[in-house]
């Protein structure tokens, strides 16, 4: 099962290590990202710093959709990793299991402007959003376990 | 009521507390004291004020910069009052465990972030290769 599903640049970091391993207790990190599935550099340092006793797969983002629709990832509580609301988008289309989204990061990019102090978006991202809240999608801003959770509203 | 009070040789406590509250927000039970700089001349006295303001059933958990410091020899000589908990070696990994932990049976909560916070200290290897895990 899905336990949280957040959209982060950093992907894997000191928040998802250390506050929402604590607080979700997850036995699986999935890390899904075209970017990072074929950048072996890459792959090897996220799991330098993977929290121990969680086993940390990393998949390109249609193999992840592939993986967790053909049951494998069931009997895992798992936290899903996505570098961007594109790729949570398609996460989130092709798999029925997605009934959340967590925006924890985005940084500042051409094209986008700023919906929170840590969150930053495009035009296309917010329509995206806005497509996954009309299909009953919730999606919420939340960095940390303990900050409370403020549901997503396009402005 | 448990608090963590950092405490260091210079300006290291109160950046490790701005540091810890950068990755996981505002942390009121945890407190600095800056050795040596204006506003605590007087480490042991510091020390000591914290500790004599803890109530019947309090925790402190002192986490000092080095063994061996002035400050940890300070913070050493309060380890035997009640409730009071002498750490040295601060790092990063090892404050955030005890802020995340903070609620959990205090022995296995020290034991465990000095285990993780010492895993944490290592060369990156620049030929390391690790595994593929799948599901």
């Amino acid at each position: 099962m899905i336990a949280l599903l957040r959209v982060d640049h950093r992907l894997l970091h000191g928040q998802v290590v250390f506050l929402w391993c604590a607080t979700l207790s997850p036995d699986c990190i999935l890390i899904a990202s075209d970017d990072v599935a074929r950048d072996e550099l890459r792959k090897t340092t996220l799991r330098l710093g993977k929290p121990s006793g969680t086993k940390l797969v990393i998949k390109g983002v249609q193999e992840s959709i592939d993986a967790i629709n053909s049951g494998v990832t069931d009997k895992y509580r798992m936290i899903v990793l996505v570098a961007n609301v594109q790729d949570a988008t398609a996460l989130a289309k092709g798999c029925s299991q997605v009934k959340e989204i967590d925006l924890g990061g985005t940084k500042p990019s051409k094209g986008t402007h700023p919906i929170s102090k840590m969150i930053n978006l495009s035009d296309e991202d917010e329509s995206n959003l806005e497509g996954l809240q009309e299909q009953g999608i919730r999606v919420f801003t939340q960095s940390v376990p303990n900050e409370k959770p403020v549901e997503y509203k396009r402005r | 009521m448990r608090k963590i009070l950092l405490a260091s040789h210079g300006p290291l406590a109160q950046g490790m507390k701005g540091t810890v509250e950068v990755i996981s927000g505002e942390q009121p039970e945890l407190e600095a004291l800056c050795a040596y700089t204006e506003e605590c001349p007087d480490i042991r006295r510091e020390l000591r004020r914290s500790v004599d303001a803890m109530s019947d059933g309090d925790e402190l958990i002192i986490v000092t910069d080095v063994l061996g410091g002035s400050v940890n020899t300070e913070a050493s000589q309060l380890r035997n009052v009640r409730g009071v908990y002498v750490l040295t070696g601060m790092n990063l990994g090892l404050v955030l465990s005890l802020v995340v932990g903070l609620s959990s049976p205090v022995e296995s909560l020290i034991s465990q972030s000095i285990n993780e916070a010492r895993a944490q200290v290592c060369r990156v290897d620049p030929g390391v290769v690790l595994e593929e895990e799948c599901f």
